[in-house]
């Protein structure tokens, strides 16, 4: 519309610079400058009428089908509207009202997640009194205590992510992706928006590749079952033009960009939140790179509000840490991927451990190294057992590799092992200091590793690291 | 008069490879006494067990063990170094056939043939015989791999007598010995030295 108005000035421009100049000409000139401000006042109207549809019609049930996991729909609309506008995060093309129901949808969402993860009792800090105490966090009105803050980077974001959806042409996807480190510094809020959201995006990514995967089966298989005579595909022909929708609606279509990757990609490289959970995204398959260096950076988790929160966020933790085992020791068809794959996950997990580690330590904040302690005391009874032990499990997976190659491979995985012995440490250096002496998180850490009575662990964990990294004395 | 003639050629292909593997433990040596002493009690009793210094670095003591692992001793690099090695040869017998009637073919052209042919069987049966190596290097793997326990518990073993001689050159050290028992009850074993400071 707002082109329409400009082709409109144009011409006036026109008729006004015209040397023959006439009184026809001016009158003219006069009807058209009031159908013109006409007009404008009603684009005006529409584009506020309209402003409100697509923000009821179009954005605000694309994300809450998003945030309640299912798949949006796509809306050519919208796709149109963004073509002509650069971003809805800076044109008034969202209603205001739209943007506080997205508000509302968030706040709801983050705490609907963290009364459910409450529902489990856990060990956690009461800083002031010193003390550790044992509760559930099942009430929406435990975590409206913490006052989570969100900011316009969620917003932004949710913003991004509808637009990204909706790009048609990769100029657009880059654009979006260009103005994405541009968003505000998320708070301890915005992180929770980013986790949720990250499991909507990676599920949806998934059902994508299913659903392709399928559909390509499918395919190949009535391409193989049916003979392909020139009649019968004449027919077909025929058949499929008959159903088929017109050819530009079906090439907008298959032109839909449902592979979020790249947003994706950056909320996973950013959030401590998301790459500590989904440790095996992001880790190369294929390629033994042994000079990659991971570098992870924790500082936002000394926030306070992750203080109450993290005892209970370290369930999530754990399971997919879990989960994430049997992608390390995943035997596949081709012999030299089972190494690399077992290299790159411990490498990378390895690395997030032994620096999440070292940043406790220094900002002495011992309550964040609790899910280890959990994963730990798991990880000798579920992936340690009988014909099934960890030893077995490492020659399955460097069976192609002789002895003498086999020590680089599995320092990572050893290192993992070994930070066991890191957290022991810690427990021992703080059970020395006087309880008077001691930290709320020091208090909290040490309470916690006593009652996972993790003596058997330790003595296992250690048997482990000596059976795949032999040593004598 | 149209002639049948058969021509047959024969070679025998082989394959040869060093089979080798080795795995490396640390030595961590508990310092009772002085890293130096210690060290010189380790040496002594590798001695006594029937290793021998390497000519090239009297720092590594070396013995080829009843499984045929050379087992090697560095106490430089305070590790040590248990080797498998093995020299496969093996062979195989190929010969192809190829006939030929004399009105519609020619000898040298059969010959041609047949040489051809005893080529791609030579490769084959190569193949075969690499694949065949492969199996056994994997052997000779999975047999030393087999044996990390029991090379650990004769290395302890080794281990148990260096401590209990730090041990008692200690308690000397310390003092007057006036006692010292030695007993290994179901495997454990115990030492007790009375000293008189």
């Amino acid at each position: 519309m707002s082109t329409k108005s400009a082709s409109t000035d144009s011409a006036n421009h026109e008729l006004a610079s015209n040397d023959s100049t006439s009184y026809k000409l001016k009158v003219k000139q006069d009807l058209c400058a009031r159908e013109s401000n006409a007009s404008e006042t009603y684009q005006k109207r529409d584009q506020e009428n309209l402003t409100l549809l697509r923000s009821y019609i179009h954005f605000v049930p694309f994300m809450a089908k998003l945030l309640s996991g299912q798949k949006p729909a796509h809306h050519i609309e919208t796709e149109e509207i963004l073509r002509h506008s650069k971003s809805l995060v800076n044109a008034d093309l969202l209603c205001q009202e739209a943007l506080e129901s997205l508000k509302e949808m968030i706040t709801e969402v983050i705490f609907d997640q963290l009364t459910i993860i409450g529902a489990e009792k856990k060990r956690y800090a009461n800083v002031r009194h010193r003390t550790v105490q044992i509760s559930r966090m099942w009430q929406q009105a435990d975590w409206h205590k913490l006052s989570l803050q969100f900011t316009d980077h969620s917003i932004d974001l949710a913003i991004y992510i509808y637009q990204y959806y909706h790009a048609s042409t990769k100029q657009q996807q880059n654009s979006i992706l260009k103005r994405l480190p541009n968003l505000s510094t998320p708070s301890p809020g915005d992180l929770l928006f980013q986790f949720v959201i990250y499991q909507h995006l990676v599920r949806l990514k998934t059902q994508a590749v299913v659903k392709s995967a399928q559909v390509s089966k499918n395919d190949l298989k009535s391409n193989t079952s049916k003979p392909n005579t020139s009649n019968n595909s004449q027919s077909n022909h025929n058949k499929a033009k008959a159903k088929r929708p017109s050819p530009s609606l079906t090439q907008k279509i298959t032109q839909i960009p449902t592979d979020l990757s790249p947003i994706i990609a950056y909320v996973h490289e950013f959030n401590p939140l998301i790459y500590l959970v989904n440790i095996d995204k992001g880790v190369l398959r294929a390629k033994l790179d042994m000079s990659k260096e991971y570098h992870f950076d924790f500082k936002v988790l000394k926030a306070s509000e992750y203080r109450i929160l993290w005892p209970w966020f370290s369930t999530l933790l754990v399971n997919a840490w879990q989960d994430s085992e049997r992608f390390r020791w995943a035997v596949q068809s081709r012999a030299d991927a089972k190494h690399t794959r077992f290299y790159n996950y411990s490498k990378q997990q390895s690395a997030l451990i032994g620096q999440l580690i070292d940043f406790a330590e220094q900002e002495e904040r011992f309550d964040l190294l609790l899910p280890l302690l959990d994963y730990y005391q798991d990880l000798y009874k579920n992936h340690d057992q009988g014909k099934n032990s960890v030893k077995s499990k490492v020659d399955m997976v460097c069976s192609e590799l002789r002895l003498v190659n086999r020590p680089p491979i599995l320092t990572p995985f050893v290192a993992v092992l070994n930070a066991f012995n890191r957290l022991a440490a810690i427990a021992q250096k703080i059970n020395q200091n006087h309880p008077m002496d001691r930290e709320w998180s020091e208090i909290l850490f040490l309470s916690v590793f006593q009652a996972a009575e993790l003596e058997s662990a330790t003595i296992r964990i250690n048997k482990i690291i000596d059976e795949i990294d032999p040593s004598i004395g | 008069m149209s002639q049948i003639y058969h021509i047959e050629l024969k070679s025998s292909v082989s394959e040869h490879l060093d089979l080798s593997d080795e795995v490396v433990h640390k030595l961590n040596l508990t310092p009772i006494l002085d890293q130096e002493s210690m060290l010189n009690i380790l040496k002594s009793i590798l001695i006594s067990d029937g290793y021998e210094e390497v000519k090239s670095n009297p720092q590594q003591l070396s013995k080829l063990n009843e499984r045929q692992e050379q087992v090697t001793f560095d106490l430089e690099k305070l590790e040590v170094k248990v080797a498998l090695s093995e020299s496969k040869t093996l062979s195989a017998s190929v010969s192809v056939r190829e006939s030929y009637d004399t009105d519609f073919d020619t000898n040298s052209n059969a010959q041609a043939r047949a040489q051809k042919n005893l080529e791609k069987e030579e490769e084959l049966a190569k193949s075969k015989l690499k694949s065949e190596l492969g199996l056994k290097q994997k052997e000779l793997t999975q047999k030393l791999n087999d044996n990390l326990a029991l090379q650990q518990r004769e290395f302890n073993q080794l281990m148990q007598q260096v401590y209990a001689e730090s041990i008692k050159q200690k308690a000397g050290q310390m003092g007057e010995v006036m006692e010292v028992n030695e007993s290994t009850v179901d495997g454990q074993y115990e030492l007790v030295i009375k000293v008189e400071c």
